[in-house]
């Protein structure tokens, strides 16, 4: 008899599907992958599972028992948990690994001895490698999933759903992930893996399901398929095959930094850009990546060094500033920094530009329809109309939104803060080929990430960003996924070293 | 069904709130729906919802300003004073007044967008501060014309026909405040939005920090929408003289109350979830359309306070609950 088992589940928005029709099971011990382009309705369908929508139609069976989930409390004493990729706000960020562990279950009275020898068994039971006695705000990103993973795990979780977990992390750090989700897969759980990434999903997982439009249209043994079938069943057709990046001239110097530091995370980082080029900065997840980015957007106060436009120093302190000398920013945070959520596409997309659509101040609509149409088709963000409210979009429509806010307004320098995340393979080489249309145009990109394979396609140059410093050069010729990986986690250079 | 039932209710609710509490009053008060009672109870709103317009603009940017019920007691002492104890021409009283109340929102921003102190505590002690101010100016005594003065003689000045025109004066037989809030509904709807000034501000209060990330100063808007606020207290204080014709100590106490109140009705009006300028014109119709009725009903003025909190409260929980209905779903 299967864990889970949804049959006929239905739920439709206003204006467009969410999930139609769908019918699934999953067995305990299974990992089952469920993939989509973006809008394709996986969150929507997590979360008919977990309770927070109710569906239209339709019935779910928990080991043949019909439960109907009335809200995500309830999905929980059922034992259906959600990993969702805000963990923060799921953890009390200023207590101990071992008190977040327990906390729905404090007793009045707290022993910590056995507090802390309990959630030291829970945690090598899992093999976790975690001190329960470390606080919250000191766990990286892939910690603090593991807490909420044992959490779950502690209070019986059968199912588990994970929302994209990997698109925050790091090569290194979604390999440890992908062992804890191991690990609980051997303790019977079943679990659902949501993801965007074909090769994390053909490493771990044991039955895939594919959704598009809302439906289910394949649904399959993983060894029994093939990236190429997968990509072909999310999109309805045949895709051409990995973006090709054309070889482009890069033209001359235009932007040098000396010595930027940040008094924080970033120390003296020197660098050069050149006109219309792709030059990336690779790093892992804490390397200073967001840092240096805020910093040479004035986001952030710059404590040391100076930067050269052509050769002539440039004062900025905020902002507004960078924007009118040329510069504009893709941030990392979504949700915190990039959007409006409250706001319609159309507004979200137009807020840089009004200056043009609004000469005298006041803002001609006709115009800023258009605008917001042009970069919707540009990017193919999907959504009913252009008032549609940027909170009810797809993950991955919403990261379209913050890139197209900045596509058709005067800037010189792109900054790229982990610019796909969260978008889908279909969605990412459309932005590849965007940027090149870019950097045609004589736009600079500066590009930083922790996808490799990314910045090994796109780049003309990189940097290797460790511990705040900027430690190796590469150029065309050096750039594949695992040099690249090497030195951005701490690797040194064997050539030097041979030849000095 | 039961969600569009809900939704149906959010977006239409307190209009047929207004229509029934309308309806009522009608039909249980025989004098009340008259073109005369009527143009009364605008009159009555008018200056509330001025002084709820300009806490729109603060609300707007997602903060908040206490002060105006004493920015609209200081203004009014002012203008009188400046006419009766003075003998200033109009043009400078109401200059006068104004900048006041814009120099009371520059301080307000100040404290608030430089020093970083929160709006609630920033403007809270404004009111403090304003509200004494306003005591000591006047030595605690209300304006009017003729009075005497601390050194036996009496005030040389009078407030003029041509101000009192302003609060108690009909223009093709609607009164003059009514014809200026209309003035002012249909100007701030438009500057809201329609121009860049008005997106800016409504973006600074979707967020904050992507408004900063997106080019947008603001600093400078936020300290715009609390001169703003300041502005349209004042002008709530300036007709507020000239309808009862003196500057009254205390004056604008109550209005603090009733025009947040109105701004929260406001955010249901239509649907619209967050402040905007018609809602605050209903929400004050509402109120006073309530007092007016009440008034007849012969309910005594001393339970006021409890149906004005009443409506405050339900505002807040149709606001609220909305709010948590939309992050469940
Ligand atoms: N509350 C809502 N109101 C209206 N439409 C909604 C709502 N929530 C989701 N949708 C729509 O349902 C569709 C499916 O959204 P969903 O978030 O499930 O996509 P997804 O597969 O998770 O995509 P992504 O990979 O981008 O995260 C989208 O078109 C989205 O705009
Ligand atoms: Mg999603």
């Amino acid at each position: 008899m299967a864990l889970l088992e949804v049959r006929n589940l239905s739920k439709t928005f206003a204006g467009s599907p969410g999930v139609i029709d769908v019918n699934l099971s999953i067995q305990s011990g299974e990992i089952h992958a469920l993939i989509g382009a973006n809008g394709a309705g996986k969150s929507t369908l997590m979360k008919l599972l977990s309770g927070a929508y109710q569906g239209d139609q339709g019935e779910i069976y928990l080991n043949g028992q019909r439960v109907v989930i009335e809200n995500p409390v309830h999905g929980k004493e059922l034992g259906i948990h959600c990993v969702y990729q805000e963990v923060d706000t799921a953890l009390v960020p200023s207590l101990t690994v071992g008190e977040n562990l327990f906390l729905d279950c404090l007793p009045l009275i707290i022993n910590w001895k056995t507090l802390f020898r309990e959630a030291e068994e829970v945690l090598q039971k899992l093999n976790f490698p975690l001190d329960p006695k470390r606080k919250i705000d000191s766990l990286t990103l892939v910690e603090k999933q593991m807490v909420l993973l044992a959490k779950a795990f502690m209070q019986n979780a059968k199912i588990m759903i994970f929302d994209e977990p990997t698109a925050p992390l790091s090569g290194p750090e979604t390999k440890i992930l992908l062992q804890q989700i191991c690990n609980l897969k051997e303790k019977g759980v079943g679990i659902i893996f949501i993801s965007h990434r074909l090769q994390e999903v053909f490493a771990l997982c044991d039955t895939l399901s594919v959704l598009r439009n809302g439906q289910l249209v394949l649904n399959r043994s993983v060894s029994a398929t093939s990236p190429e079938v997968v990509v072909e069943a999310m999109f309805g057709e045949k895709r051409a095959d990995g973006f090709v990046k054309k070889t482009a001239s890069v033209g001359d110097p235009l932007l040098q930094a000396n010595h930027l530091s940040d008094g924080g995370r970033v120390k003296d980082v020197t660098f050069q850009l050149r006109k219309g080029e792709i030059l990336g900065i690779a790093g892992l997840v804490g390397a200073g990546k967001t840092e240096l980015a805020r910093l040479l957007f004035a986001a952030s106060p710059r404590q040391q060094g100076d930067i050269l436009w052509e050769g002539n120093p440039m004062y900025f302190s905020s902002p507004k500033q960078a924007i009118e000398a040329g510069f504009a920013l893709v941030p990392e945070e979504r949700r915190g920094e990039g959007l409006f959520v409250n706001e319609s596409i159309r507004a979200n997309l137009t807020l840089p530009i009004l200056k043009t659509i609004a000469p005298w101040g006041w803002i001609r609509r006709q115009k800023e329809r258009e605008h917001g149409q042009k970069i919707v088709d540009a990017l193919s963000i999907k959504a009913s109309h252009l008032e549609f409210p940027v909170e009810r979009l797809s993950g991955g429509n919403q990261q379209k939104v913050v890139i197209g806010k900045w596509v058709g307004s005067d800037t010189k320098v792109l900054l790229l803060d982990e610019p796909t995340k969260g978008i889908d393979v279909q969605a990412k080489k459309e932005l590849f080929y965007l940027l090149e249309e870019l950097v045609a145009q004589g736009i600079s990109i500066v590009y930083f990430t922790s996808e490799m394979d990314e910045l090994a396609a796109i780049s003309d140059t990189i940097y290797i960003l460790y511990k705040g410093h900027i430690t190796k050069k590469l150029g065309k010729e050096e750039m594949d996924p695992q040099t690249i990986l090497y030195y951005a986690s701490g690797g040194t250079n064997q050539d030097e070293t041979d030849s000095a | 069904m039961k969600q569009t039932a809900l939704n149906f209710l959010y977006k239409y609710g307190a209009l047929l709130v207004i229509l029934f509490v309308l309806l009522y009053f009608s039909y249980a008060v025989p004098y009340f729906f008259t073109y005369d009672n009527l143009t009364d109870i605008l009159r009555s709103i008018s200056i509330v919802a001025i002084v709820a317009i300009g806490v729109t603009f603060s609300l707007i940017v997602d903060g908040f300003d206490l002060s105006v019920g004493s920015t609209v007691s200081l203004t009014t002492v002012l203008t009188a004073s400046l006419m009766v104890w003075y003998e200033q021409p109009l043009a400078i009283v109401i200059f006068a007044a104004l900048l006041a109340g814009a120099m009371i929102g520059l301080l307000n921003a100040f404290l608030i967008v430089k020093v970083g102190i929160p709006d609630l505590l920033a403007t809270l002690s404004m009111l403090y501060v304003i509200g004494g101010v306003q005591k000591t100016y006047t030595q605690g005594y209300s304006v009017y014309n003729k009075m005497p003065l601390p050194d036996g003689t009496t005030a040389p000045g009078v407030l003029s026909p041509s101000f009192l025109w302003l609060g108690q004066g009909k223009l093709f037989g609607v009164p003059v405040p009514v014809l200026i809030l209309i003035l002012l509904v249909v100007g701030v709807h438009l500057l809201l939005k329609y121009t860049r000034f008005g997106r800016m501000l409504h973006m600074i209060g979707s967020n904050q920090e992507a408004a900063r990330l997106s080019g947008i100063p603001i600093y400078s808007m936020r300290t715009w929408a609390y001169v703003f606020s300041g502005l349209f207290a004042a002008l709530g204080g300036i007709l507020f003289a000239a309808r009862v014709g003196s500057g009254q100590m205390d004056a604008g106490a109550p209005l603090l109350m009733e025009s947040v109140a109105a701004v929260f009705v406001g955010y249901s009006v239509l649907g619209a979830g967050k402040p905007n300028v018609i809602g605050t014109f209903f929400g004050a119709v509402l109120i006073g359309i309530l007092l007016n009725g009440l008034t007849m009903l012969n309910l005594p003025y001393y339970a006021f306070d409890i149906v004005k909190g009443l409506v405050l409260i339900l505002a807040l929980a149709v606001t609220y609950l909305h709010v948590r209905r939309k992050k469940r779903t």
